[in-house]
């Protein structure tokens, strides 16, 4: 991506870029989304993978990234940190990929020194974790339309019932109601 | 009994009212003040239910965000200016296309493909078979050189050139099962079944082979091209292929 600094907010204060990645600022997100892609991309292409890996990996990265701030496991202070952090857990999960299963068979046939970093260090819970988000994410997918939108309006967009009851033209108590279906829809389909 | 029938039916997944929802999610959401935040905290450690649905609410509220966020994602990512590479792999299928398409009616090679519009075996092939990724390609001296050569062709899907490449090793070492599971995939993956077969068997015929599973599954596929629908099942039944089950329930 070309720098262009009157698209971009500098990081020189730390509590606003966690703010505005915690309330998922479009343009934030996009901004650091676009800054470290292809330094990853360039690290899966020179390690037998290919671009639509690099953007696989680099997007379950990228979550990774934007629910530890969430949860102010990682509290970046510069882009350096964040684009650092974004290409160690992509580093990690593509040596993780190449380990596993399909790839076992490589092991055994050929020597390699490329692949020994330090993959090892993701614990299981969060592993397990990790799969029920994944189900989440598959199972929002097949909500209906309107639980989409109003989820997507209050979770992501972060906004009140109140303004969202106007968008929709309902009542706030109605919104609310929905919001609680919506979601024991979501639940009963991730753990049943 | 009844108070025995009562708890099983607990034990069940159910549903939670609106109001214990809306704590939970006020909970989370850090909304609440901390006299009550204790108060709840308190709750949970003495209720392990609770507790379990805390978790849940926790995932579920990250999980929908984040199926938000994937989408946001791909947006961003379609803005992006393409590299060369990805430039070239976006347009590869629609130039395999027409090479593939020009070759069938022009030369048609066996013509296979031409048919597979009809012939249910070779649209179940034509779904299921997807050549193995390939071995990473770090550079070694002499023979290892070749293959890797070749490996370098076949992952850039140039079957042929790899084929070409390994032929001359795989006279000199026959028994190899490297060699053997590529060869018998890259004719496979040229239409060759004939010939892919037999360099497939002697993989197969390894017992403690690394690539004797996917030599089955690639094996049995082989044998659905012939429609030998028998021997097929019965090779696929053998391996572990991830997709086994979703290709034997389609096999007639």
């Amino acid at each position: 991506m070309q720098k262009d600094a009157t698209n971009r907010m500098t990081f020189s204060d730390e509590a606003s870029i966690l703010l505005a990645i915690k309330k998922n600022d479009e343009n934030t997100l996009k901004r650091i989304y676009q800054d470290n892609f292809r330094k990853v991309e360039v690290y899966v292409l020179k390690n037998n993978g290919d671009t639509e890996q690099a953007k696989d990996i680099y997007q379950e990265a990228f979550v990774a990234f934007w629910n530890n701030v969430k949860q102010d496991k990682f509290r970046p202070t510069t882009d350096k940190a964040i684009g650092g952090y974004l290409y160690t857990i992509a580093k990690n999960k593509w040596t993780d990929h190449l380990r596993s299963a399909h790839y076992k068979k490589v092991i055994s046939v050929e020597e390699h020194n490329q692949l020994t970093p330090d993959a090892a260090e993701q614990d299981p819970s969060a592993e397990a974790t990790n799969e029920k988000m994944q189900q989440t994410m598959a199972a929002f997918d097949q909500l209906g339309n309107e639980c989409k939108v109003l989820l997507t309006k209050f979770y992501y967009g972060k906004q009140s019932l109140n303004e969202i009851a106007q968008e929709l033209k309902m009542e706030p108590a109605s919104v609310r109601n929905k919001k609680y279906r919506c979601m024991q829809r979501l639940r009963k389909q991730v753990f049943k | 009994m009844h108070a025995k029938t009562k708890k099983a039916g607990f034990q069940m997944k159910e549903e939670i009212t609106q109001e214990l929802f809306e704590t939970i999610e006020k909970y989370l959401f850090g909304e609440m003040d901390t006299v009550a935040k204790a108060d709840f905290e308190n709750q949970i450690a003495a209720d392990i239910l609770l507790a379990e649905k805390v978790e849940e609410f926790k995932i579920l509220f990250a999980g929908a965000e984040a199926a938000v966020l994937k989408g946001k994602m791909d947006e961003f990512h379609a803005e992006m200016v393409p590299t060369s590479s990805e430039a070239r792999i976006r347009t590869m299928p629609v130039l395999r296309y027409m090479v593939a398409a020009s070759v069938a009616l022009l030369i048609a090679l066996g013509g296979w493909w031409m048919f597979s519009q009809n012939d249910p075996n070779e649209q179940l092939f034509t779904q299921f078979f997807e050549p193995d990724p390939g071995l990473p390609t770090t550079m070694g001296i002499n023979e290892a050189y070749e293959f890797n050569r070749g490996m370098v062709d076949y992952k850039s899907e140039n079957y042929e050139a790899a084929i070409l490449k390994w032929t001359p090793l795989q006279k000199v070492h026959p028994a190899n099962d490297t060699l053997g599971f590529f060869m018998g995939v890259s004719l496979l993956a040229t239409g060759d079944v004939e010939k892919a077969i037999p360099f497939l068997q002697t993989v197969i015929d390894k017992e403690n082979s690394t690539f004797r599973n996917d030599a089955l599954w690639y094996q049995g596929l082989s044998y659905l091209r012939q429609d030998n629908i028998v021997e097929a099942r019965r090779l696929i039944e053998a391996s572990n292929h991830r997709e086994k089950d979703a290709l034997l329930s389609n096999l007639k």
